[in-house]
């Protein structure tokens, strides 16, 4: 079972995309209380007094999943994001190895460890 | 559904942190004792799922955007703790590797997310289903447990959100961190998930749901113990 999964997520993966094009074409935005600091700004009047402080406590390494310019093509973008994907997929992998490693006994039967 | 750095004030997102390393410890010591160590790999399977899934974004027309999560189906084949472990992953390295989600809302993002919506889910599709359903009633309370349970996520979430101008104002009154009071935030945020992302958060795992009954109904059945 596992190795047919992997090759569904990989196709997944690569269908990510659709997650990009689709809120193009249908002209959406960001969602609902995911805006920039300068979005509230336009939207309430004012920047509230903590909130853009706050907000640029931490860069991520890959904002949005791209690490193109936010203008790039959607083309480049599109790109970005499968890349994301599979990065994303590598890290959980990693991490989910290493958990597996911490979780397993160190002696799986207690016979063997009693007759060493 | 992923509040970003800014929006939460100390107030709020320091205690959903703690109550998230509460809940993780507890998810840890239950996996280490009550779960076979062969689940782990689904661990693994199901953050990479959700992870993937949460990047279909899908659009309001002319409006905003939104995605199905997949901790409600992840908790009625693995069980809340496995759905609340892999949720977690995926939301934690969204925060730092892509910055969606804030990192100052890590704990609430994966409290709202991680816990709540996998809890639900399991509950409610316990009760539909009971111990010896059909096919058909089993795919209907998958359905509404995975719709239900974005929902409830959503709730908090606008919640969380709503409380902020009454919890954290400046002297003149105005918001310090999100602006926006509950009568904005809670209608915005339940009209789309219990509308459309709901739906598709259901429709998306009674997919999964199908696959596995045809393929491994040995993990439905243990399920259903």
């Amino acid at each position: 079972m596992e190795k047919k999964y992997w090759i569904f997520l990989a196709i997944l993966a690569i269908l990510t995309p659709v997650g990009i094009f689709l809120p193009q074409w249908f002209n959406a935005g960001d969602a609902w209380g995911e805006w920039g600091v300068d979005v509230v700004k336009q939207q309430v009047g004012y920047e509230p007094a903590q909130m853009k402080k706050t907000a640029d406590i931490y860069h991520a390494p890959v904002p949005d999943y791209n690490f193109f310019d936010e203008e790039a093509p959607l083309a480049k973008q599109a790109i970005a994001y499968i890349v994301s994907a599979f990065l994303g997929i590598g890290i959980i992998l990693l991490l989910t190895f290493g958990l597996q490693k911490i979780s397993k006994p160190k002696n799986d039967s207690p016979v063997s460890s009693t007759t060493q | 559904m992923h509040i970003p750095d800014g929006y939460l004030s100390p107030q709020t997102y320091l205690p959903l942190y703690g109550g998230f390393a509460v809940i993780a410890a507890v998810a840890v010591a239950k996996l280490k004792r009550t779960v076979d160590t062969r689940l782990v790999p689904y661990v693994g399977m199901a953050a990479a799922f959700s992870f993937l899934i949460m990047m279909f974004n899908i659009p309001i027309p002319g409006g905003t955007t939104g995605h199905a999560v997949g901790g409600g189906i992840i908790a009625i084949l693995f069980g809340p703790w496995v759905a609340f472990v892999a949720l977690s992953i995926a939301l934690i390295i969204q925060a730092l590797v892509f910055g969606d989600g804030g990192i100052t809302a890590i704990g609430a993002n994966c409290f709202n997310m991680g816990f709540v919506m996998p809890l639900v889910a399991w509950y409610v599709y316990r009760i539909i289903a009971g111990t010896n359903a059909s096919t058909r009633r089993q795919m209907i309370a998958v359905f509404v447990a995975a719709w239900l349970s974005l929902n409830v996520a959503a709730l908090f979430t606008a919640v969380e959100l709503g409380i902020q101008p009454l919890v954290a104002a400046g002297p003149d009154g105005n918001p310090l961190y999100a602006p926006y009071p509950l009568k904005i935030t809670i209608p915005a945020m339940m009209g789309e998930h219990l509308l459309l992302f709901g739906i598709v958060e259901g429709l998306v795992s009674v997919l999964i749901f199908r696959y596995f009954a045809k393929y491994h109904p040995d993990i439905i059945a243990a399920r259903h113990k």
